[in-house]
């Protein structure tokens, strides 16, 4: 049995980082393409080293979409894109090495926290995970969509993007049934928009058009980040004195994100919207809501794994193409791995381990030294590269020219969004949820032909709709609160700034 | 008019357009199959785009409601329209440099730094998408 501390294990598992990390950070490319492309040379690889490569290169992509986020503010997944502003300001307001530590040292707990499971109840959890049907998931789907859309600000302009990102994600072949919808005769959106394409527009795009637009000859450019006295300092013992300070938060997205990852279908997207969602719902501050989402992007990839593994059921688009590449080497995923190739099993939770401990937090700080120096360009500079950024990475997603037009069609509706005061982010929600929730809703309607009650049939379902209900409950309850606080300091101001009783209207 | 303004009428649109455009159904009627979800979120973008239309002051609560600098917005989406045109005559690596050339101008960045971010970029196009990655071939 092969160890996973031998040093050609390390070296795959080092060199796979790496390359998961340049992949991940670039905007427009993704751990979904680095995998692909890695898939020619995988297929000659031993499985010992295959399987700690692959680790690597989803672990570190996953967690090196963020560097975007920090950089130039365009998340590299759908996933990052839930706490984009967040962690943007953090690192202009206080140092981009703290914003970066916020990104990958919560992202290695949570990954870690993810793997204690996968090594400890495999089995237990995907058999859980077999118990979800359609019914299940589009209750669990309807607990994101009510906590994304009733913790956003303000709450119409966020319903109104949310529902655009809903009907933009209806363009193409529907879900359930095939029908394409709002193509106009275009072979070009029969697939619908991508994802990445989407985000290069909306946030990268759309950031560069708002610049244009706002800016008038010899207007002052915005400061940029600092690189703070003690990077070190900034990048491990701050982040790991928030992670005590909020370890509950930490534990807490590191089971949310195991539990959304682990169902098949949902993914890291919609586990780190749902942490940061509830973070900003119980009024966190960019810290908690950052430390949330990146904690629980991180976690949800070690739960995609457990069903993959024990069962040989994909969660994502990253574990179909690594159990396709199973497949082709005569590895079998479901019980029988773990009884005929323990040491396979062995390695991989041990690739897993060493990722998160040690080339997750190294490569942050790598990570955090580049930004630190890109930042240090004005910001005219580095929106100029920007632009170039975005043409080639809306290109390298398909390899198709004409994702540049969507690009900029989502560039413009960015820019238009963002002069409106509506929040951008809601359309990324709408864009990965709209399909999830109209799948899970169709698939039950037909196979029970249109009989609505079936959704309160099953145990689990109905229990989840009792959440549901729950949820929208104590959201609305708690806003409430909110608005009530907001006034009372609002009318003892007046009285202490003017002495007199507050006029009527 | 303002860009909130703006926004709502062209969510109320959309959400028009959810019902104006035809779907295939398979001849199911339309709510028992794919127009449902669409039409649906239609009706939540119409109301409420009209609902934020009526409560909206015109001040536009974003990054400012003028459209001063709109043109500058304007040439830049013409050329990144026309990137895919130029991408077939003069290659992926020369019409990166030429975007992140045109983008520095407009920005206000002077000709020799503009020139320098395009070098970078069409470099970095070269030897990363093109080279390694065979995007653009």
């Amino acid at each position: 049995m092969s160890s996973f501390l031998s040093p050609d294990v390390l070296v795959a598992l080092a060199l796979g980082s790496a390359y998961g990390m340049v992949m991940g950070a670039i905007p427009g490319l993704t751990v979904t393409l680095a995998l692909s492309l890695f898939i020619p040379v995988g297929l000659f690889m031993e499985p010992r080293l295959l399987l700690p490569t692959l680790v690597g290169i989803t672990a570190m992509g996953i967690f090196a979409s963020d560097v975007g986020n920090i950089a130039v503010k365009i998340p590299g997944t759908p996933a990052s894109a839930a706490y984009n502003e967040e962690l943007y300001e953090i690192s202009r307001e206080r140092s981009v090495p703290y914003a970066m530590g916020i990104a990958s040292i919560p992202s290695a707990v949570g990954s870690l926290i993810g793997v204690a499971f996968l090594i400890g109840g495999s089995l237990g959890l995907a058999r859980l995970a077999k118990q979800f049907s359609s019914f299940e998931v589009f209750w669990l789907v309807l607990l994101g969509v009510s906590s994304g859309v009733l913790a956003g600000t303000p709450f119409v302009k966020s319903v109104l993007a949310f529902a655009l990102g809903m009907l933009l994600s209806s363009v193409g072949y529907d879900p359930a049934l095939g029908m394409p919808r709002f193509t106009f005769g275009s072979p070009l959106l029969l697939g619908g928009f991508d994802f990445i394409v989407a985000l290069v527009g909306l946030f990268g795009i759309g950031e560069v058009l708002a610049e244009l637009s706002a800016r008038r000859e010899g207007a002052e450019v915005v400061a940029q980040g600092r690189y703070g006295s003690s990077a070190f300092r900034e990048y491990f013992v701050e982040t790991l004195k928030l992670m005590v300070r909020k370890r509950w938060l930490v534990l807490r997205a590191s089971l949310v994100g195991l539990f959304v990852g682990f169902l098949p279908g949902a993914g890291s997207d919609f586990a780190a919207w749902v942490c940061s969602n509830m973070e900003r719902l119980r009024g966190g501050d960019k810290e908690e809501v950052a430390l949330a989402g990146t904690t629980a992007n991180n976690a949800s990839i070690a739960g995609d794994w457990v069903p993959a593994l024990s069962l040989g059921i994909p969660g994502d688009t990253l574990t179909a193409i690594i159990l396709g590449m199973f497949i082709s080497l005569g590895i079998t995923p479901g019980p029988a791995l773990f009884a005929e190739h323990w040491d396979w099993v062995v390695n991989l939770y041990g690739a897993f381990l060493v990722a998160s401990v040690v080339f997750m937090p190294l490569g942050g700080y790598v990570a955090a030294g580049a930004i630190s120096w890109l930042v240090r360009l004005p910001k005219r500079v580095l929106l100029a590269g920007v632009v170039a950024v975005c043409v080639l990475g809306a290109y390298a997603v398909n390899n198709n020219p004409e994702d540049v037009y969507v690009a900029a069609g989502f560039g413009v509706l960015g820019w238009v969004l963002r002069k409106g005061g509506f929040p951008v982010g809601q359309v990324v929600l709408g864009l990965v949820l709209g399909p999830l929730l109209e799948r899970a809703f169709l698939v039950s309607m037909i196979k029970t032909h249109w009989d609505v009650l079936s959704f309160f049939r099953r145990p689990m379902a109905m229990g989840l709709a009792v959440a549901n209900v729950v949820l929208v409950a104590v959201i609305v309850w708690y806003r409430w609160q909110q608005a009530a606080q907001l006034e009372e300091p609002v009318a003892g101001r007046w009285v202490r700034a003017t002495g007199e009783p507050e006029p009527e209207s | 008019m303002s860009a909130e303004r703006l926004v709502c009428g062209l969510m109320m649109l959309s959400g028009l357009g959810a019902w104006l455009v035809p779907v295939d159904t398979g001849g199911q009627p339309w709510y028992l199959g794919p127009a449902l979800f669409p039409r649906l979120v239609g009706v939540v973008l119409m109301a409420g785009g009209a609902w934020q239309l009526l409560g909206s002051r015109g001040s536009g609560a974003g990054q400012g409601s003028g459209w001063e600098g709109g043109w500058r917005a304007c040439v830049l989406v013409a050329g990144l329209l026309m990137a895919p045109w130029l991408v077939e005559r003069v290659g992926l690596p020369a019409t990166a440099a030429l975007l992140a050339v045109v983008g520095g101008l407009l920005l206000g960045v002077n000709v020799v730094k503009a020139g320098l971010v395009g070098a970078g970029m069409g470099l970095l196009a070269w030897a990363v998408f093109l080279r390694l990655l065979g995007v653009g071939r």
